[in-house]
């Protein structure tokens, strides 16, 4: 994928394996993207001709980008398992998923082959307003639709929490164990730890969670459909997961569509997912906002470790200390405010106190 | 040794040096964005030049009065272990790798001594104390060496 002059040649000839129906194809053009941190990406315009007939097309292409200059690890083959089960179950609106190159002898990398968006992204939709419209409620509805596809809809191959307080336990041990080995002792994520598991909410049913739901990962088609794209972290999890995150993340890079009218946007969620407000309320979106980040801030502390020791580099790479730091900040003001609101129900339902 | 101009000057005249002159000559959005991400971060370094020695020198002196608190109140082990070995593995250098080791040190004690904390409702006053270490000398130090921090290239 990282040989620019070679890869149109090595394009056509992996998509000729797929396309016996057609004589003839060619790659017109070739070109990397900007917009994926965690994998690289390139757009091919793709001629294919038959009977003397041409037709068009330009897909996308997403693989692991070059050894030592990776941001976030993840693994392709999960990805295409969690693309294709979600193409051929058509609830949830993807750019569907053509064709894996599972070994990386063709592209040159593992590579997901799949179809062109040709609009831009609801970030850089929402970047440009000052109204939002009924953009927050359509990505409450849409996060909502894929809190509704249960484990027995995945594929089998996706890890399965053991219960909730498995899956709830899991995470909270995972701050622990990154800090445990990074190369940097973190007193906060510590603090984070001991704090969640001291504090955990009501349980909800295990649903598919996305695992990096952002604004940048909702594409807007033509006629302006939302389409969800990079699930290279969807796992089975608490929903809230994917609330939270969304959440921290839209508050380090705006405009968050949920803090516009949290509960509006929680309403709509509610109504998606059937879900009853003792399970989803601001608070418990804040522990979900703080609890979930450790799914990728865990992978970025892991590179900035590598970089520390001579094994990783890039400026993609170093611009991440600023979102540990971020999180730092952010974290431990959301655990005093929501310690105080816990303190205030406490003392409100102690009793003789007074209203 | 010559010392000034100081390293974060040198720093903040390359990010002039790539903005200004660089830049304009720069016509690809792959090479732009990584323009910008290489700004974001000159100016992180320029700051922690400036300052990350004497915070941390600061921040090992504060930690170790306040794990040494937490492990008298508490009698807990492992602050109490933790805050030995900061002690006694404590170099003293001011060079880098050797002042960054020692911070590492007593930062593992600052997080037992606040887990203690956090296991005895009865230490509440000690709890907020070692908390305040880290909104104050941590997260907002953290927040000024951010600079001009965003997440260029995305979406």
């Amino acid at each position: 994928m990282h040989d620019l002059d070679a890869m149109p040649q090595r394009l056509a000839d992996f998509l000729g394996r797929h396309r016996d129906d057609v004589e003839s194809i060619e790659v017109l053009e070739y070109e990397p993207m900007t917009g994926g941190y965690s994998r690289s990406m390139a757009r091919a315009r793709v001629r294919y001709t038959s009977d003397g007939i041409s037709l068009e097309e330009t897909l996308v292409l997403r693989g692991d980008p070059p050894a030592g200059h990776s941001m976030i690890e993840t693994e392709r083959d999960h990805e295409w398992a969690v693309l294709k089960a979600l193409t051929d179950l058509g609830v949830i609106p993807i750019p569907p998923a053509r064709y894996y190159d599972r070994s990386g002898e063709h592209l040159g990398t593992k590579a997901i082959v799949m179809d062109h968006v040709t609009g831009g992204s609801l970030q850089s939709l929402i970047e440009e307003m000052t109204e939002y419209g009924d953009h927050p409620s359509r990505l409450a509805r849409l996060w909502g639709e894929i809190h509704t596809i249960t484990p027995e809809q995945l594929p089998r191959e996706m890890e399965r929490p053991e219960s909730w307080d498995a899956r709830i336990d899991g995470l909270i041990a995972t701050w622990r164990s990154y800090e445990r080995a990074s190369v940097n002792s973190d007193p906060t994520w510590r603090y984070i730890a001991a704090w969640l598991e001291a504090n955990k909410p009501p349980p909800l049913p295990l649903r598919l969670t996305h695992g990096d739901p952002q604004a940048p990962n909702v594409m807007i088609d033509h006629e302006g459909n939302y389409l969800v794209v990079d699930w290279e972290f969807a796992a089975i999890g608490d929903p809230r997961e994917d609330l939270g995150w969304y959440n921290i993340y839209s508050t380090a890079a705006g405009p968050n569509l949920y803090e516009a009218d949290p509960e509006r946007f929680l309403a709509v969620y509610r109504e998606a997912t059937g879900f009853g407000e003792a399970e989803i309320n601001q608070l418990t979106v804040g522990y979900f906002t703080v609890l979930s980040s450790i799914k990728i801030l865990g992978t970025i502390c892991t590179q900035l470790d590598k970089f520390a020791m001579g094994e990783n580099s890039g400026a993609m790479t170093a611009l991440q200390i600023g979102s540990i730091s971020f999180g730092h900040e952010n974290f431990i003001n959301a655990i005093a405010g929501m310690q105080a609101a816990f303190d205030a129900m406490a003392a409100a339902s102690t009793p003789g106190a007074t209203s | 040794m010559i010392v000034r101009p100081t390293t974060a000057q040198l720093l903040r005249d390359l990010r002039h040096e790539l903005t200004e002159v660089v830049g304009p000559e720069v016509h690809t959005a792959t090479a732009r964005v990584a323009l910008e991400q290489i700004d974001i971060i000159l100016e992180q370094c320029a700051v922690r030049a400036e300052s990350e020695i004497a915070w941390m020198v600061e921040e090992i002196d504060e930690i170790e009065g306040y794990a040494s608190d937490v492990a008298d109140a508490t009698g807990d082990e492992a602050t109490t272990a933790a805050l030995i070995a900061g002690r006694r593995e404590r170099s003293g250098s001011l060079e880098l790798e050797a002042l960054a080791a020692d911070y590492n040190r007593m930062s593992e004690a600052l997080s037992c001594a606040i887990e203690a904390c956090m296991a005895r409702a009865e230490q509440h006053e000690l709890r907020a104390r070692g908390i305040e270490i880290l909104r104050l000398r941590r997260a907002e130090r953290e927040t000024v060496v951010r600079a001009n921090w965003r997440l260029v290239g995305r979406g």
